[in-house]
């Protein structure tokens, strides 16, 4: 009983992590904001290089 | 008095609304003390839950006592002087009906309290969860700056709250507004908008919304900490709601109604779940929980109708919460008799705070839930809103919706199951008020939550008990139907929903076992920072386009010409443009009079403005660009006195400010 719990437990936290993952893989604000992420970071470095 | 009229009257108004502030704190503070004696809120945070009810029941009821004044009178009694003196009546009732309280010892007492609370919180929790709150900090940390650094912004909050809320300022009554029906609501809401308008700071306005927040974070907080048991499960219910992309939108920005109405719908619920599991009370004890609990159902319902169809679900709750109570607390109540008082309490304290909205709607139109007509045929109940020719492509073409996005018409069951995952909504940049669920979402709730609710109704099914966990996920489970069923599918309409969940995600964490529970938390942490990089994004890039344009200012923000912050007083300007523009037009002082974009929406209006139109709405300046289809009438002249190229949604349009010459 106790190992078919701790299995039920591994297989719950192993959707966690696969949700997760897939939220990376599909998601559409992950491309949007990375990207606006990105050319924000773009702009600081070029003004810090002047 | 008015705060767009110079700085003698401004800093009287300023201080009026701080003593009307500080008044209204020691009502709250008196009636929860002496509420504590009855009701079963023993601990500090259920106080504060009370007290929130208490503070803004006291500003709505104050505001909605001095607009009856001022139809009775018919003078313009809508004004901070009248409400300051209406909230020291009730502090002077307050004090003559029962003993004097030592503020100043109490209210020191309450702060050692909170901070030791805190502290001994905050030395309990493991290092993820520690981690996990700092991180929150942090989110929360970039959206202070991001909303401290502009004037209130938001599309609804621009198009018709804050206009709203300005022209009460200005006219100093609660007029109905004839232009759209989106002026017609109910509008608690609004009301905290007017209030932080008599401060005469804009900045005051854009964290309008915040108090309610963190009411809200702090309700969930409560109701995960009685159900799991466990702090740090509670601290990371509240914590995953408040980092939700569409929360934080929600909370930052001014468009005030959703949170509001959300808040106290979940403050009711809980008030009420404290009778099923709280010690034996009397009858008056009974009766005075289910009056607060109708008291934030009615703020609620004075500030969305989305809540109408969850009265008698409600009035339910308060007849079975105490039914309920027979098993483990006692025989209450016996007869038909006292289950009528019951939910006719909760009925009439209901009504106090929001049938202010439902009588004037009756006396205006006949209807007291107008805009909304019920028609009842074979395929069941329809709603509708006579408004609906405001929507028609006035302004602008409808955005194209092609189910890779949810949009309001999503109808389709698997659409709203990929969702989580999907996350994006088929207008603008995916998170928004409307839109945003997050990685934190995506992880923890279709696992963890899900286990939780199949878990608890399935244990309650075997032991044929209603526990206090099946009475959430139960309240859960009927908004979220209703929402499918009737309403329009936008994800603020079931904030209460989402928070919830996330307290199901609590109670799912307490059932695993140590290593799994810490195993969770490091996957919330992962997400989390996923989460913060990537809604932090937007307010990073907003705020660093201020400092690199260095625009600050409101015409900056709102996109009108600065022609406007010095037109002559009394100007009433036309907004012909944008309804974006709506509140912008006013000006940073709101000193001038706006008729809305919706005006032109009369039927006999076709495309051009004429001077009847003109001299109906008393208009002298009218705002006008090259992108809509308004023309002026050949007979109307109007000088120009600012006209300049812009940018309209990618295109190049001419905008043009112009006083009409009156014959």
């Amino acid at each position: 009983m106790t190992s078919l719990r701790a299995m039920a437990e591994w297989l719950l936290i192993g959707c966690c992590a696969a949700s997760l993952i897939g939220y990376l893989f599909l998601a559409r604000p992950v491309e949007v904001y990375l990207s606006l992420l990105g050319k924000l970071m773009m702009k600081t470095l070029a003004l810090a290089g002047g | 008095m008015s705060p767009s009229s110079g700085w003698p009257l401004l800093l009287l108004s300023l201080s009026c609304t701080l003593l009307a502030v500080g008044l209204l704190h020691r009502l709250s503070r008196t009636v929860v003390t002496r509420l504590a004696t009855h009701l079963p809120i023993l601990e500090l945070a259920d106080r504060v839950i009370v007290y929130g009810v208490v503070y803004t029941a006291g500003i709505v009821g104050s505001i909605h006592l001095a607009a009856i004044l001022s139809a009775l009178t018919g003078t313009p009694l809508v004004q901070i002087a009248t409400i300051t003196i209406l909230i020291t009546l009730a502090c002077l009732y307050a004090e003559r009906t029962g003993p004097p309280l030592k503020i100043r010892t109490s209210t020191s007492l309450g702060w050692t309290l909170l901070s030791r609370t805190l502290q001994q919180e905050w030395n309990s929790y493991s290092p993820p969860v520690k981690s996990v709150v700092l991180i929150a900090g942090a989110i929360w940390s970039v959206f202070l700056a991001e909303a401290i650094t502009r004037p209130p912004s938001g599309w609804d909050a621009q198009v018709y709250h804050l206009p709203l809320a300005a022209t009460w300022l200005q006219r100093g009554m609660l007029t109905y507004l004839e232009e759209s029906w989106k002026f017609q609501m109910p509008s608690n809401g609004e009301l905290i908008l007017l209030l932080s308008f008599y401060t005469g700071s804009d900045r005051v306005t854009s964290f309008a919304t915040l108090p309610f927040g963190v009411l809200a974070v702090l309700t969930i907080y409560r109701i995960a900490f009685r159900l799991s048991g466990s702090g740090e499960h509670a601290a990371l219910a509240a914590i995953g709601f408040a980092t939700m992309p569409v929360i934080l939108y929600n909370m930052f920005e001014a468009n005030l109604s959703d949170m509001f109405a959300a808040t106290f719908f979940l403050v009711s619920v809980y008030l009420l779940a404290l009778l099923i599991t709280g010690p034996l009370y009397d009858h008056t004890s009974l009766i005075t929980v289910v009056a607060m609990s109708g008291i934030a159902f009615g703020l609620s319902l004075g500030a969305r109708y989305v809540y109408v169809p969850l009265l008698p679900f409600m009035l339910a709750l308060s007849v079975g919460t105490v039914l309920l109570r027979r098993h483990e607390a006692g025989p209450v109540p016996h007869t038909w008799r006292d289950t009528l008082r019951l939910s006719g309490t909760f009925l009439v304290f209901a009504a106090i705070p929001s049938g202010f909205w439902y009588i004037r709607n009756l006396l205006r139109t006949g209807n007291p839930l107008h805009p909304l007509h019920f028609t009842l045929d074979s395929h069941g109940l329809h709603v509708v809103t006579r408004g609906l020719r405001e929507r028609a492509d006035t302004f602008g073409a409808p955005l194209a919706y092609d189910h890779t996005c949810i949009g309001p018409d999503s109808s389709r069951l698997i659409e709203w199951v990929l969702s989580p995952w999907i996350d994006c909504w088929y207008a603008g940049d995916h998170f928004s008020i409307n839109w945003g669920l997050g990685p934190v979402f995506a992880t923890m709730i279709p696992t963890i939550a899900l286990m939780a609710v199949v878990y608890t109704v399935q244990k309650s099914l075997r032991e044929r008990a209603l526990t206090p966990a099946l009475y959430w996920i139960m309240t859960m489970l009927v908004f979220l139907s209703y929402w499918w069923v009737i309403l329009f599918k936008v994800l603020r309409f079931i904030i209460p929903v989402l928070a919830l969940l996330f307290v199901c995600m609590a109670i799912g964490m307490g059932l695993l076992s140590a290593q799994g529970k810490r195993l969770s938390y490091y996957l919330l942490l992962g997400a989390l920072m996923v989460q913060a990089v990537l809604v932090l994004a937007k307010p990073l890039q907003l705020l660093s386009n201020r400092v690199h344009h260095n625009t600050w200012s409101n015409t900056d923000l709102y996109e009108v010409p600065a022609v406007i912050e010095s037109l002559p007083e009394g100007s009433v300007i036309l907004n012909a443009s944008n309804e974006l523009k709506n509140y912008g037009l006013f000006g940073s002082r709101r000193q001038n009079r706006v008729v809305t974009d919706r005006a032109l929406l009369e039927p006999q209006l076709t495309t051009s403005i004429d001077r009847a139109f003109i001299e109906r709405w008393g208009i002298t300046h009218l705002y006008i660009d090259s992108s809509q289809k308004w023309s002026i009438a050949r007979d109307l002249p109007c000088r120009t006195i600012h006209e300049r190229e812009i940018d309209q949604d990618g295109s190049s349009e001419v905008e043009r400010v112009c006083q009409v010459e009156h014959k």
